[in-house]
């Protein structure tokens, strides 16, 4: 009887729970309905921790890209040692290449050329990372998420960056759910279709090489022809030049007249103007040079995500290569112009 | 093996109706049998299960692999509605059919796991097709084509489909990616994308 009727208050209790828990969730859906501020905040957290979580994290694996019906493969090493920062990457087809990073200097070996080119960079972002830039990512693509999925052994969160135009590509990007480092991205054209994808096929946590061992290796030059390639920074308006009007969403993150072929025998007297510009994800390279009757074709490609334009203005050269689709590359060569 | 879970055609079906069908099958009904199939086709549940046979036997004899238990194109057509009722508005779909099909209640699950592994082949095949097409047609044709119809574009050197090698452009893409390096997310240093072979666009 006793047991009954506590019962019955039990249920009486359940039931008014079962009101407030209904109304709380209600409350919350009102709340969370018109707040996509919200969401884009956490969406922007997502993004942060992919910008950072490769600084701080010992790993090494194999990457595999494919664009444009070619695909390629690299390994790549990450040591972190105290406050000095170590990558290795070394690639697994086509020319033989071994990039090593120690902080801010790059060493890149071209084994065949018997050549090693060495540069200092300014921003360097460990890899695999988002740009520095991509703080602005949100203000040209919408960011949700789209579920949970694995990526080379690991648990990761899958993401999706929509363009807010059609001036860019979408991105899906994979991120490692506890670390937020990207195991996986893909290029997407505007139908969906993949136009270029990146994947980590494996990945392990922890050291491999230790950072002696790859400092050891990096210093390795003996018989090798080392270049150094030095870059110069500069402005457009500078160098006599300037954009009428600008692409939407894209900023000028750097301007470097740089040699362009390091490798090349007396390539550094070869240099071009080279502009770079960002929406946060995408990159725009703008390159300027005198023109040359013998050497300069005008043409247009397309490989992957990447579409190509070279013309002639005048005495100049004009090269834009760019993550975007080739009508932003030609509304970039629209807007150039040489200062009268 | 296969032999079991094909049916007979149903015997009620006069014969007259089923030659009808026979015939319209492969292509040789005579005009007058033509309403009559079509007649039956449409009245006659037993024609319609004949229908279907017959094309069963017609694929076994094509191949093994075809047989397939019948009322199988009917629950994958139903799945495939089902699916597309659920389906929000498809920006990615090859992208969001994993994702989904993990959320899906259990006891669906099992039900639509064949329609889930039909979605993945219709995605592999959507990935090859793309492969294939964008070896010998960039994929930015359209929006370039258009552009070049409208100004007077450079000219290209090179046929459509044709691959080359071009250490030149590869200058240019190996400055992008430096200077963008990190940046590009898919790209360590710009090393492992492989710029050996570019197609060239069409004019």
């Amino acid at each position: 009887m006793n047991g009954g009727l506590q019962h019955l208050r039990a249920r009486r209790r359940l039931g008014r729970f079962g009101v407030g828990a209904a109304l709380l969730s209600c409350a919350t859906l009102v709340a969370t309905l018109p707040a996509r501020g919200a969401e884009s905040l956490e969406a922007a957290q997502w993004l942060q921790r992919m910008r950072t979580a490769a600084a701080d994290r010992n790993y090494h694996g194999t990457m595999m890209t494919s664009a444009g019906g070619v695909v390629s493969g690299s390994r790549v090493s990450h040591v972190c040692s105290g406050s000095d920062r170590f990558e290795y990457i070394e690639s697994l087809d086509g020319q033989p290449r071994h990039q090593f990073r120690h902080n801010n200097l790059v060493l890149t070996k071209w084994p065949q050329a018997k050549v090693v080119v060495s540069e200092q960079q300014d921003v360097v972002t460990d890899f695999p990372s988002l740009p520095e830039t991509s703080t602005r990512a949100l203000e040209n693509y919408e960011l949700r998420a789209i579920g949970k999925d694995r990526v080379a052994g690991h648990e990761v969160e899958v993401l999706m960056l929509k363009p807010r135009d059609d001036l860019r590509y979408a991105q899906r990007l994979w991120a490692e759910r506890d670390s937020g480092l990207l195991l996986r991205s893909d290029m997407l054209g505007p139908k969906g279709e993949v136009l270029e994808s990146s994947t980590f096929t494996e990945l392990t946590f922890g050291v491999r090489h230790s950072a002696e061992a790859l400092l050891r290796k990096m210093k390795q030059v003996k018989g090798l022809r080392v270049v150094r390639s030095e870059v110069a920074r500069t402005t457009l308006k500078d160098q006599g030049w300037l954009l009428q009007g600008r692409v939407p969403g894209f900023e000028v993150i750097s301007c470097v007249r740089r040699p362009l072929d390091a490798v090349a025998e007396g390539g550094a007297a070869d240099t071009a103007l080279q502009t770079v510009f960002s929406d946060g994800m995408s990159h725009v390279s703008l390159f300027i040079e005198r023109y040359d009757a013998r050497r300069h074709k005008p043409m247009r490609t397309a490989l992957g995500a990447t579409n190509t334009l070279m013309n002639r203005q005048g005495d100049w050269w004009i090269t834009i290569v760019g993550d975007v689709p080739m009508a932003t590359v030609r509304q970039f060569e629209a807007l150039l112009q040489r200062k009268p | 093996m296969h032999n079991s879970s094909i049916p007979e055609a149903p015997r009620d079906t006069t014969r007259g109706a089923r030659e009808a069908l026979s015939a319209l099958m492969d292509g040789e009904a005579a005009s007058h049998q033509l309403q009559g199939a079509f007649d039956a086709w449409r009245s006659d549940d037993q024609a319609r299960q004949c229908w279907h046979t017959y094309h069963l036997i017609g694929d076994v004899l094509r191949s093994d692999e075809l047989a397939a238990v019948p009322g199988r194109d009917q629950t994958f057509l139903r799945g495939l509605r089902d699916r597309l009722v659920q389906e929000p508005v498809p920006f990615a779909p090859t992208a969001l059919a994993a994702p989904e099909a993990a959320v899906v209640s259990r006891g669906r699950a099992r039900l639509m796991a064949p329609m889930a592994i039909a979605a993945g082949v219709v995605a592999v095949a959507g990935v090859m097709v793309v492969l294939r097409v964008s070896t010998p047609v960039p994929v930015s044709l359209p929006a370039t084509a258009a552009a070049a119809a409208g100004q007077g574009g450079p000219d290209v050197v090179a046929v459509s489909g044709q691959l080359i090698r071009d250490a030149r452009l590869e200058r240019y893409f190996n400055a992008h990616r430096q200077v963008s390096n990190g940046v590009a997310v898919h790209v360590p240093g710009g090393v492992v994308r492989s710029v050996d072979t570019i197609v060239l666009e069409a004019k």
